[in-house]
């Protein structure tokens, strides 16, 4: 099966999904294009990395290649385990959202295979619209304004960085950028370099760029803030852990104070937010916009064990705080009760694994995301201080809200029983399968680092690529 | 370099465009994401002429027969520009709706 497919099985999902099916023609739609999506991404996983794709077989100077590293792979598997609890949730009442979530995951898992600067943006624009659009099921159109504007402004720049990056060096194909990239100068370079992660930072919700958060974030309904949440702000981080090992890396080490500045007031900004309201869905919406940041610190740590337990907590958030999300949806479904301690023995400890997985206790998964950081950190007091900070005040959000909604009981809260959907068990069950890879030290997480920062592998693949659809070229042209 | 005059030109659209963005009326916003829109656009194509092609401003990328490769504008830039312009265009569809829908949710 080509990678090609990951991408468009969504897409055809969503337009079979159009038609007016009764519950269980979408449920069976949804669960064909589920075990068609899985056995493509079972396909890629066992074949060799990188896969390199020329699409429609043009030459690389004149069309578009796609190219699925180790870096890929990883955000299309969470993409997939995500999508799967997200749509069976929306399947029943929320057929607008389920065509809307298809063509959402086509376009993430499309700018994860793309090796070209234009298709990138092509990519960014298809998914931001698809989450605009997302905001009309809730009727918040009011919340969505800043953010469609601010990612105007941001695709601006995108499409400026494009332009002048095309101009210098004649192509926007990201492997022929890289191989070129050291011949412009410096103040060249640092400007494409900068309006790039301007961008990227924009769409990730860095400090200073994350003025369209807190106003849409929380607005959005909590299932599909569970998908979102996860994923679309770690898109960001995906352009520019691609731009800043592949395209510059030269560039990245001359900024490496600023990007230091800004992520650790990305991480500790949103927890100030997260600290200040009580409301279950806005606590934990400012607390997973925190992590952002801390992926961002983890990078900035150190090369080769930064990348690794960026990778890896990339991993256990998008996970953990998805599970966070539906058991928010849980509860508002159940009337939003008070004193669940004594209510539903399996709230209580879904939600106490999630949480403690989420601030980082031992032998939960995010233990070992802050392990992998932490590992990464030393010798330096900044990186150690920020992680047990974070550590620390994630802990009391917790337990601030265990105590306001798990342990204090009102005569006035809601009666209804407590029930644990498929997708929060599913995140859980994921959350702890991730923990014992963390525990295991996994080596798949190294391997990709240690392929990102050597680009070779990625040139040799390339090489290997052109040649046979040269073959092939050669061989439909009946060899003239 | 290009002559500095086009490129003042579109760095006064751009100046105007970002400003028109943050007007409250709705049609304001949305002329100033078209000027936007249009003059990256304009930077685009641009990228297309690099020296030695500067005289060659306005000209169409067609090949004629006896032409040298330094006198033949770069296409390329002009298909991303034709991508761009249809996003734009439908982004422009889609914020009309979006505004329409969020006046009469106001209303109620």
């Amino acid at each position: 099966m080509n990678v090609a497919f990951l991408f468009m099985i969504p897409l055809f999902g969503a337009l079979l999904q159009c038609f007016p099916w009764k519950v269980t023609g979408r449920k069976t739609i949804f669960l064909i294009t589920v075990v068609l999506q899985v056995l493509a991404l079972w396909s890629a996983l066992s074949s060799k990395l990188p896969i390199v794709i020329e699409v429609g077989l043009w030459p690389h100077y004149a069309g578009i290649t796609w190219m699925v590293d180790g870096l890929s792979l990883l955000f299309i598997s969470v993409t997939i385990f995500l999508f799967i609890p997200t749509g069976w949730s929306l399947l029943r009442d929320g057929r607008y959202e389920t065509i809307l979530l298809h063509f959402l995951t086509a376009a993430l898992i499309g700018s994860f295979c793309t090796g070209d600067l234009f298709n990138l943006f092509v990519m960014y624009e298809a998914f931001l619209i698809a989450s605009y659009a997302l905001f009309f099921g809730v009727r918040q159109l009011q919340s969505a304004k800043l953010y469609m504007w601010m990612n105007i402004i941001g695709s601006a720049f995108f499409l400026f960085a494009i332009a002048f990056l095309y101009r210098s060096l004649g192509s926007v194909n990201m492997n022929v950028i890289a191989a070129n990239f050291h011949q412009l100068q410096p103040a060249h370079q640092n400007l494409i370099y900068l309006s790039l992660s301007l961008v990227f930072f924009l769409k990730a919700g860095l400090w200073p760029l994350f003025l369209w958060m807190p106003s849409s974030y929380p607005k959005l309904p909590t299932r599909l803030l569970a998908f979102v949440g996860a994923l679309l702000t770690k898109v960001g981080l995906f352009g520019f852990v691609r731009l800043s090992t592949l395209i510059a890396p030269m560039a990245f080490e001359r900024f490496h104070t600023l990007f230091l500045i800004i992520a650790v007031l990305s991480i500790f900004v949103p927890l100030l937010a997260a600290l200040g309201t009580s409301d279950l869905k806005k606590a934990f919406a400012y607390f997973g916009i925190s992590h952002v940041g801390l992926l961002l610190f983890a990078f900035l740590m150190d090369r080769i064990s930064g990348t690794e337990a960026f990778l890896y907590y990339f991993f256990h958030d998008a996970i953990v705080m998805a599970g966070i999300f539906f058991f928010v949806y849980d509860y508002e479904r159940a009337g939003r009760p008070d004193g669940i301690f004594r209510k539903s023995k399996k709230a209580t400890i879904a939600f106490l694994i999630l949480g403690f997985s989420a601030a980082g206790l031992p032998p939960l998964s995010g233990f070992w995301g802050e392990w992998f950081i932490l590992k990464a950190a030393t010798p330096s007091i900044l990186g150690i201080s920020v992680v047990l900070l974070t550590t620390f005040i994630g802990l009391y959000l917790i337990l601030k809200h265990w105590d306001l909604h798990f342990v204090a009981r009102s005569k006035k809260s809601s009666k209804k029983e407590f029930k644990i959907s498929f997708a929060t068990s599913y995140c859980l069950v994921l959350s702890l399968l991730v923990a014992l890879m963390g525990m295991k030290n996994s080596s798949v997480f190294v391997q990709t680092a240690n392929s990102l920062w050597n680009s070779r592998g990625i040139q040799e693949a390339i090489q290997r690529e052109t040649e046979i659809t040269e073959n092939k070229r050669d061989f439909q042209r009946g060899e003239d | 370099m290009l002559n500095i005059w086009v490129f003042a030109g579109l760095f006064l659209g751009l100046c105007i465009g970002i400003r028109m963005l943050f007007h409250r009326p709705f049609l304001k916003k949305l002329m100033g994401f078209s000027l936007l829109g249009h003059t990256i656009n304009l930077l685009i194509i641009l990228s297309g002429t690099t020296p030695p092609q500067e005289n060659l401003l306005g000209r169409p990328p067609f090949v004629e027969s006896g032409l040298h490769f330094n006198e033949i504008v770069d296409p390329l830039p002009q298909a991303l520009v034709l991508t761009a312009i249809v996003i734009s265009f439908a982004f422009t569809a889609f914020l009309v709706v979006f505004y329409l829908l969020a006046e009469r949710d106001h209303q109620q």
